[in-house]
């Protein structure tokens, strides 16, 4: 299996969390493949730049999609079917 | 020099906008590569886009000639002395030739960088080689505006082949439409070498480019609202 790209392993998060709507933050480290570390390094810079956010429920940790997330997402889609039409 | 326009009168004007249509599909296929190049640092959509840049900027120039040609025959006329008369006459002519020479080279430029973007094997010396080719064709092609045509629809039968194999691998939908818009628009060129035949001709590889063009836009907005969908 070729090695992911910091762009492929945002995508693979921010898709793991729209699949599910709200995740637990130990789903989505086993869901997106990565450690611990690794895992809390993009959930703070996705944090960061406002694309997911943390819910609590019944002190329960949920992470959950932002609407900048969202679109961020739907642009990637619309770049994977851009490259895929140009065989890229 | 003699110019000679295609264009029969009634049609003058039409072509231009057909050219400026295409000028902007295109330069949108280029702001989508660039903007998805950030955010991927693919490469290969750097290229795609500058190939798709470079053919806008072909069709521009082309369409900045056009409009010279067709609107502004006044300057040639309206001066006074003969010495001044034949500088104008002979800068104009310069100007034109420039035009057209970058008209034709920054197309045949921006074919031949499409076609070499879904390549894996690319060695400088072959890209000197055929930028070379180029030159020498977006020269000498002034006069033999079938050659630059013929050049041309040899570039894009190489793309639509190419297009038409990554369909085969793929099956994806906007891939086979993307193939289509090539054909359409390798057989406007091939329809344009005939165009000195008769201003019909000429009219209806304007309406097969139209069509291409169309079929490009409409794969830009499929993908838009794909997007959307999700």
């Amino acid at each position: 299996m070729a090695k992911r790209s910091k762009i492929d392993i945002i995508i693979d998060i921010l898709n793991c969390i729209n699949e599910k709507g709200k995740i637990k933050p130990t789903h989505l480290m086993y869901k997106s493949n990565l450690s611990h570390i690794q895992m809390k390094g993009y959930l703070s810079k996705l944090t960061e730049k406002g694309m997911i956010e943390e819910y609590s429920d019944k002190d329960k940790k949920l992470i959950g999609l932002t609407k900048r997330g969202a679109s961020f997402l739907n642009e990637i889609s619309r770049m994977k079917e851009f490259q895929e039409t140009f065989g890229l | 020099m003699l110019r000679l326009i295609l264009s029969p009168e009634w049609f003058l004007g039409a072509d231009i906008i057909i050219d400026f249509f295409s000028f902007l599909v295109l330069l949108t296929f280029a702001i989508i590569s660039a903007k998805y190049y950030s955010l991927s640092k693919n490469k290969k959509l750097l290229y795609l886009g500058l190939s798709f840049f470079l053919v806008g900027l072909g069709e521009l120039s082309k369409i900045i000639m056009n409009i010279g040609l067709y609107y502004d025959f006044t300057i040639a006329y309206n001066v006074g002395r003969m010495i001044i008369t034949s500088h104008v006459v002979e800068s104009i002519d310069a100007v034109y030739y420039i035009g057209f020479f970058l008209h034709r080279f920054l197309i045949m430029l921006g074919f031949y960088f499409l076609y070499y973007t879904t390549k894996k094997n690319k060695s400088k010396s072959e890209h000197l080689l055929v930028l070379y080719f180029i030159a020498i064709s977006a020269i000498f092609t002034n006069d033999m505006q079938y050659l630059f045509n013929i050049t041309v629809t040899i570039f894009l039968v190489f793309i639509f082949v190419n297009y038409l194999k990554i369909y085969r691998k793929t099956r994806a939908e906007n891939t086979k439409t993307l193939a289509t818009g090539f054909f359409l628009l390798l057989i406007s060129y091939i329809v344009m070498s005939f165009s000195r035949i008769d201003s019909n001709i000429y009219i209806t590889a304007n309406l097969l480019q139209l069509a291409s063009y169309i079929v490009f836009l409409y794969i830009i907005i499929k993908i838009y609202k794909h997007g959307k969908k999700k």
